[in-house]
């Protein structure tokens, strides 16, 4: 806006006529600068039929001419240029203004979304999943993923009943390979009765997936595993100030998902995945470690995402619950899920366990087992000291693995553990 | 939503049928409101050719009930006219099929006269229009071509399925100051009589009525199809939901997908031929806001995409209890 | 391509002052007020007319319909109406508006485009009009219909009221001039029908219009009286308007009154008439310009002083101008506007639509609402 309520004003060229396009510039009736009176004579143009008399638009002044004589100009483009108190609005380009200034600029994001509008859980692979409306909206509030289900309905389509059996079954909504060679003692007895040499149940449920990707595991991956032992008494220390000084309680696991991750960061192989289809090797670049934990079922593995993210006492408490739900089977899908290394514990059962064999967690590259913590004499400078040492059984995926890198992994993992500073620094 | 119209303890009634409805809701309207006035072909001494104007020129004299020249444009063009100057005419077209002529005078002022003056011009009038076929008539006597009309914004379109709904629904359109299309389905002008309140009353036009509740399928019929609704649900094992729209513009959508989303099956009864019969508007608007509770497509069960037929042919054509009831158990099998 | 040829239309008509503006009969006795003011509404007409022709040359209004050389004809005969009549206009008949005070920066709003809630808005009327006009019609001969049912109300309630309507030589074949004619017979309805004579339906002549020698006898055919008059002599249409009109108004039933005129310009901006009708047509027709002889007639009379044409025209101009500025103030109309006044209480579909509309604008997806409880 200028000064004394006069406008700008923008001139167009209208459509002189019926749908034409374009004009040529024949004369000019008014120069720049000049003071102009709304309807006199403005410019002639010509068009393919005739040469029509355009009158001025406003009273005012005009600032600037923007086509010459022999120009030919597009309806639309911009003519003339005036400076009046009363600027008038031209129909045919209304739109364009108005628009720009009611409209936010570009691309429009489907922002409005209503609450269970959300898409529901199926996969979105090559394999379409065929279920009714009112099915899949029964399975995404039931938080079932209908990839899952089998469907007894023509042409395999998902049938309400079909979910429904589903969930009766006491499995983990995704399967996760687990591990741990020494199997739980299994509760089914399998005393044969008089009369009978076998007695068979079914194979299902928890037990029935961790046989499953126990076989894959021990069929696709060529294990080796090294044992190594570490002075404990720097950890039992650090443990003990830890847990003491904090609410939450800060267990050796807890510890240990810590102190494994700047040497996975340091040898990015174990931190991996062999692709053997496409031939290639998948290094990750995020570190989820996950913890066997033992439950009557079975062995679950709830996975801490992003642990070098974390703090100590982050780790510790995003540990303990999961673990607890695990116990309670109560564990989400999406924490059993996208781990790249694993801890478990050979360390708790009985008192006379030393070194294992733990299988990898296919697709990952690599598995930690723990011992217990005990106590052993230690040759010291030549004197026979008692100390706390701990054992790791480290099982490894030879294809991308080999012994030195191992050994090196394990060893960057025991200066950690063997010197707090060290490790702290490096976190 | 609210129920059918039911009589209280003591209060007055008296058996009636859609036409003696009609009848009595026209003087009940004409004594109340002096504006109103009536016309049409036939109205006058002959009552209209259904009887439904029957004795109302003795009464309120042919000022009020007013014969017309043969022209169904000029009955309504005049009309506007009338209307625009604060009458509550109600013209009657006497045959749905006979409407045609008037379009002109339909599209360009009949619904647009408000809206073209900024809603300084009302157009309070209500035509009544018997509607439909059934009753082996002649050409142009069976039409129901409401679609023409739901189309297009600017009027209401209403169709009473029983004589007690005809009362209030008829009574309500007279007082509404819209324009509305008032079609009596002739069919069931005098199939049935009911206990009908002898007060005046109105019932709203803007809401669907529950004739049935039902927990596995809906089925929205209006007019003479909805004792066909009735008696296939009650052949039929599946338990039905029947919603009876009673106004076809506006629908009362709210009422439409409540039911729908409770059910989760359709099926949509109308006499009316199969393409852009409000059938399509309702499954576009139950595929738009309540796919997710659908167990199954809708079907609906209607007349074909053809002219209205002759009288050997008529019944094939029309939609019945039979049809009704395929629909309803096409839709209650179907698997997905 | 071979043009219609015209034909001049027969002067067996009613007419009063001849093009010069001499006096051929009795003039009817008119008051000096209401001479000036058919005078001054024919010149406003005229000038609005100019107006708005320039803004649609330079695209400020997309379309207009002149009444230039026919001013006399709705000036005429809405001048013979009284306060509470009705009158119902097509497009060219803008001097009937003006002649009861139209209100110019409305009618300019509205040719810009504007919707009739965003002019009540901000250009709102004050009062009651004297005459009421309802919009425009566009379709033509519909107007005609409707104007014979207000009247057939005021028939019946025993008002006297009349009402009005305009039509052009091209409207008389359509089937509502007939249907409505009848009515108006059949029913003594107090409904005065003045037919715009103007020799053109856009590039359709009179002579091919109809195979009667006039418009006004087709009236006969229902039983209506009828006139002809030289529609370019304000005088000679005011005077038979008049005598319809008060004989409507006592009960006497309908007429219908055909004014010989010619259309000097365009059918409307859109329109190429070099195309099909004879440039030298129009200078005959220009020397029996309305507001020529009027004028010489009142300068003869003393009515008007001398300075006064000009003085008036610049007075006028002003004023028009004075409207548009107005109007330009007006702003665009809210998109919303169009889901007003349809159907007087709200419904579903309007409110969900017209939230659509409104997350369009915001630049939204407005197709979100998947379960009928409305965008978020």
């Amino acid at each position: 806006m200028s000064s004394e309520g006069t406008q700008r004003f923008e001139f167009r060229l209208p459509d002189p006529g019926e749908g034409l396009t374009e004009a040529e510039i024949v004369e000019w009736h008014a120069a720049a600068g000049e003071d102009v009176r709304e309807d006199d004579l403005l410019v002639e143009v010509e068009t393919d039929k005739a040469v029509v008399e355009i009158p001025t638009p406003c009273t005012g002044t005009l600032l600037e001419i923007r086509a010459e004589p022999g120009d030919v100009v597009s309806v639309g483009d911009v003519i003339a240029v005036f400076e009046t108190e009363n600027p008038p609005r031209q129909q045919s380009f209304e739109g364009d203004e108005a628009a720009s200034g009611d409209q936010a600029a570009a691309a429009a994001t489907p922002a409005t979304e209503e609450t269970g509008e959300a898409e529901p859980a199926e996969s979105a692979g090559p394999d379409r999943v065929f279920a009714a409306p009112s099915t899949r909206r029964y399975a995404r509030e039931q938080g079932v993923d209908l990839s899952a289900v089998e469907g007894t309905g023509p042409n395999g389509r998902i049938l309400r009943e079909d979910v429904d059996r589903y969930l009766e079954e006491p499995e983990p909504e995704v399967t996760e390979p687990t591990t741990e060679s020494v199997a739980a003692p299994t509760t089914a007895a399998t005393t044969a009765d008089a009369g009978e040499r076998d007695v068979r149940e079914p194979l299902r449920g928890l037990r029935r997936t961790i046989a499953e990707n126990m076989q894959t595991a021990a069929r696709e991956i060529p294990h080796v595993t090294s044992g190594f032992e570490a002075d404990a008494g720097e950890l039992v220390d650090l443990k003990e100030r830890l847990d003491a000084k904090h609410d939450v309680d800060v267990t050796y696991t807890a510890l240990l998902v810590k102190a494994v991750v700047p040497a996975l960061e340091a040898f990015p192989l174990v931190n991996a995945s062999v692709d053997m289809d496409a031939g290639e090797i998948v290094k990750h670049q995020y570190y989820n470690v996950g913890v066997a934990t033992h439950t009557e079922e079975g062995l679950i593995v709830p996975v801490i995402k992003d642990v070098d993210e974390k703090s100590l006492v982050e780790v510790a408490e995003a540990l303990s619950t999961k673990v607890e739900a695990a116990r309670n089977r109560e564990i989400a899908p999406g924490d059993l899920q996208d781990g790249t290394f694993t801890i478990t514990n050979t360390g708790s059962h009985g008192g006379h366990g030393t070194f294992g064999t733990p299988i990898i967690r296919h697709p990952e590259a690599a598995i930690l087992g723990v011992g217990r913590i005990e106590e052993k004499p230690v040759a010291v400078d030549g004197e026979v000291e008692v100390r706390d040492r701990i054992g790791f059984s480290f099982s490894y995926d030879h294809r991308l693995i080999d012994g030195v890198t191992a050994g090196q992994f394990a060893e960057t993992v025991i200066e950690g553990i063997e010197d707090p500073d060290l490790l702290l620094a490096r976190l | 939503m609210t129920s059918q119209v039911a009589p209280d303890e003591g209060q007055a009634t008296e058996e009636m049928n859609m036409v003696t409805a009609v009848n009595e809701t026209l003087r009940q309207e004409m004594d109340r409101d002096e504006s109103v006035r009536l016309m049409g072909y036939d109205v006058g001494p002959i009552g209209g050719v259904y009887r439904a104007t029957e004795g109302l020129i003795e009464d309120f004299g042919e000022d009020r009930v007013i014969d017309t020249p043969l022209s169904e444009n000029g009955i309504l063009g005049t009309a506007v006219g009338m209307a625009m100057r604060g009458s509550r005419i109600v013209p009657e077209i006497q045959f749905m099929g006979f409407f045609y002529p008037a379009f002109g005078q339909f599209m360009y002022t009949l619904v647009k006269m408000y809206e073209r003056s900024g809603g300084a011009l009302e157009v309070p009038m209500t035509v009544r229009m018997p509607y439909s076929g059934g009753i082996k008539s002649s050409e142009y006597h069976s039409e129901s071509t409401e679609t023409f009309l739901v189309h297009t914004p600017g009027c209401r379109v209403v169709v009473p399925s029983t004589p007690a709904e005809t009362k209030g629904l008829l009574a309500a359109s007279i007082r509404n100051d819209d324009p509305v299309f008032f079609l009596e389905p002739k069919k069931i002008y005098r199939v049935g009589t009911e206990s009908v309140p002898t007060e005046d009353y109105t019932l709203p036009l803007d809401q669907a009525r529950y004739v049935r509740r039902g927990e596995d399928i809906t089925v929205y019929a209006w007019g003479a199809m909805v004792r066909h609704a009735k008696t296939a649900a009650d052949a039929v094992d599946a338990d039905v939901e029947i919603v009876d729209l009673r106004t076809l513009s506006p629908l009362d959508v709210e009422t439409i997908l409540e039911s729908v989303k409770k059910t989760g099956r359709a099926v949509v009864l109308h006499e009316a031929r199969r393409t852009l019969g409000l059938g399509a508007e309702i499954s576009a608007l139950i595929n738009e806001y309540a796919l997710d509770h659908l167990h199954a497509p809708i079907k609906r069960a209607t007349g074909y995409d053809v002219h209205f037929p002759g009288h050997q042919t008529e019944d094939a054509y029309m939609p019945d209890e039979q049809r009704a009831q395929y629909a309803i158990e096409a839709v209650m099998d179907y698997e997905f | 391509m071979e043009q219609w040829s015209e034909q001049r239309p027969s002067e067996e008509f009613y007419r009063v002052l001849d093009p010069d503006g001499e006096v051929v009969s009795e003039p009817p006795d008119v008051e000096e007020e209401t001479l000036r003011r058919l005078y001054r509404t024919m010149v406003e007409s005229r000038l609005f007319d100019e107006k708005t022709l320039s803004m649609q040359r330079r695209g400020e209004v997309s379309i207009i319909a002149r009444s230039t050389g026919e001013e006399a004809v709705s000036t005429g005969s809405a001048a013979a109406l009284a306060e509470g009549d009705w009158c119902f206009p097509s497009y060219r008949q803008t001097p009937a508006g003006l002649y009861w005070g139209a209100r110019k920066d409305r009618g300019v709003a509205a040719l810009m485009g504007a919707e009739p809630e965003t002019i009540e808005e901000h250009l709102p009327l004050e009062g009651e009009p004297p005459v009421n006009f309802t919009p425009i019609y566009v379709p033509l001969a519909v107007n005609v219909t409707n104007a014979v049912g207000s009247a057939m109300t005021d028939r019946f309630r025993g008002d006297d009221v009349v009402s009005m309507s305009y039509i052009g030589d091209g409207s008389t074949s359509q089937g509502d001039f007939h249907e409505a004619l009848n009515f108006a017979g059949v029913f003594e309805a107090p409904a005065v029908t003045i037919c715009q004579n103007n020799q053109w339906a856009i590039s359709v002549p009179a002579h091919r219009q109809t195979a009667t020698e006039t418009f006004a006898e087709k009236a006969a055919a229902h039983g209506v009286p009828h006139e002809r008059v030289d529609g370019n002599d304000v005088l000679a249409v005011y005077e038979r308007s008049r005598a319809a009109v008060e004989q409507a108004r006592q009960g006497g039933g309908p007429s219908f009154i055909e004014a010989v005129t010619y259309r000097m310009v365009e059918h409307n901006t859109a329109d190429e008439e070099s195309i099909y009708r004879d440039a030298d047509e129009r200078e005959y027709w220009e020397e029996k310009d309305p507001i020529d002889r009027f004028e010489t007639y009142l300068l003869d009379q003393g009515v008007l002083e001398p300075n006064e044409p000009d003085d008036l025209r610049e007075e006028l101009r002003d004023e028009i101008q004075a409207a548009v500025n107005r109007a330009r103030e007006v702003p665009v109309s809210d998109p919303e506007t169009m889901f007003e006044n349809h159907l007087h209480d709200s419904t579903w579909k309007r409110e969900h639509q017209r939230a659509e509309l409104r997350a369009e604008r915001r630049g939204e997806n407005p197709f979100t609402d998947f379960t009928g409880e409305g965008l978020q």
